[in-house]
């Protein structure tokens, strides 16, 4: 991962951790829905901003949902829950089809959808702060929609970002969604060192 | 054990409060169900109906948060039962719900994990 300096072992330590932070992060996913869903992390990215747009070409012009956010700790940053609108919907029926009258679902879109980042970035982060034995703390999510480019529009071209794509599976399909981790300057740095922490108390270093 | 006759439900988004309710009607109809949507909402009810027996106190809220909220409830002995629902499971969350000798319950919530709440406040 270029942007992050991360060696092979490092780069792997780090997919292995999302994939385990995003597992906890579909079983609490997969509650809320009331159907199994299974999140996969296949790709993750140390880009510049700028170049965001190479990796979602094939969502590039959908309109998505994107929740945002913000943490402070060991690292500093912010988020990004990224799906798109299509999908969010059938989340969203999932979740409040047995949970309240009909007629509110679509009052109550905004803030399932709140919910749902909330709980998938929370349950990852703190999972993910967990397995590094470090400490974050967590802002209020922000939910905004557009195309990928106009959710992520917020900063500098040159900021660095762990892009991470993400296959949400289900019984009937599935869906590719994103996350997104800018940090700032100081906080790469952080987030190598514990890396190589977890890799020493795993015998790896 | 004493018997919960009366909730607080805290949460800045409705959704799970909502959620919560509905258990709440459909499990334990004769619980009383009050809603705050925020932590100061929450200490002013706490503060001048006094008589819950129970708080389910989200963490993450604009303002105050469910984690400073919690020891003024203790500190003025406001609400016995603290349970705070989250989905920040990070062990510093779950240390302090421990020193608050607060209960702590993951988001989503559900059926089961309130009856089983219920249930073990209830000593049954």
């Amino acid at each position: 991962m270029r942007g992050l300096d991360l060696n092979e072992l490092q780069s792997e330590a780090m997919k292995e951790l999302f994939n385990i932070s995003l597992g906890t992060a579909a079983d609490v996913l997969s509650q809320m829905a009331g159907q199994e869903i299974h999140l996969n992390v296949p790709e993750i990215h140390s880009v510049r901003r700028k170049e965001i747009y190479s990796i979602v070409q094939e969502h590039a012009d959908d309109t998505v949902v994107a929740v945002h956010m913000c943490t402070h700790g060991f690292f500093s940053g912010e988020s990004v829950l990224i799906f798109t609108e299509r999908y969010s919907l059938s989340l969203v029926k999932a979740i409040l089809s047995d949970q309240v009258p009909l007629e509110m679902l679509p009052e109550l879109e905004e803030e399932a959808l709140l919910e749902v980042g909330n709980v998938v970035l929370s349950s990852c982060l703190s999972t993910f702060a967990n397995l590094l034995e470090q400490r974050l703390e967590t802002a209020i999510p922000v939910c905004v929609r557009g195309t990928v480019n106009e959710v992520m529009k917020e900063g500098t071209a040159n900021d660095e970002v762990i892009f991470i794509s993400v296959d949400f599976t289900h019984e009937k399909g599935g869906e590719r969604g994103y996350i997104s981790m800018t940090f700032d300057i100081n906080s790469g740095e952080h987030i190598v060192e514990a890396v190589d922490d977890y890799l020493r108390r795993s015998g790896l270093l | 054990m004493k018997a919960i006759k009366k909730t607080l439900v805290v949460d800045d988004n409705r959704l799970p409060r909502m959620i919560t309710r509905r258990i709440f009607e459909e499990k334990f109809p004769g619980v009383e169900v009050a809603e705050a949507a925020s932590a100061d909402e929450a200490l002013e009810l706490a503060r001048s109906q006094g008589d819950f027996d129970l708080v389910l106190l989200d963490i993450n809220m604009p303002g105050m948060t469910g984690l400073e909220l919690a020891p003024i409830l203790v500190e003025e002995q406001l609400i016995p039962q603290i349970c705070f629902v989250s989905a920040n499971i990070q062990q510093h969350i779950q240390d302090t719900a421990d020193e608050l000798g607060a209960c702590f319950i993951t988001k989503p919530v559900s059926e089961e994990k309130i009856v089983k709440l219920i249930n073990r406040i209830e000593g049954k």
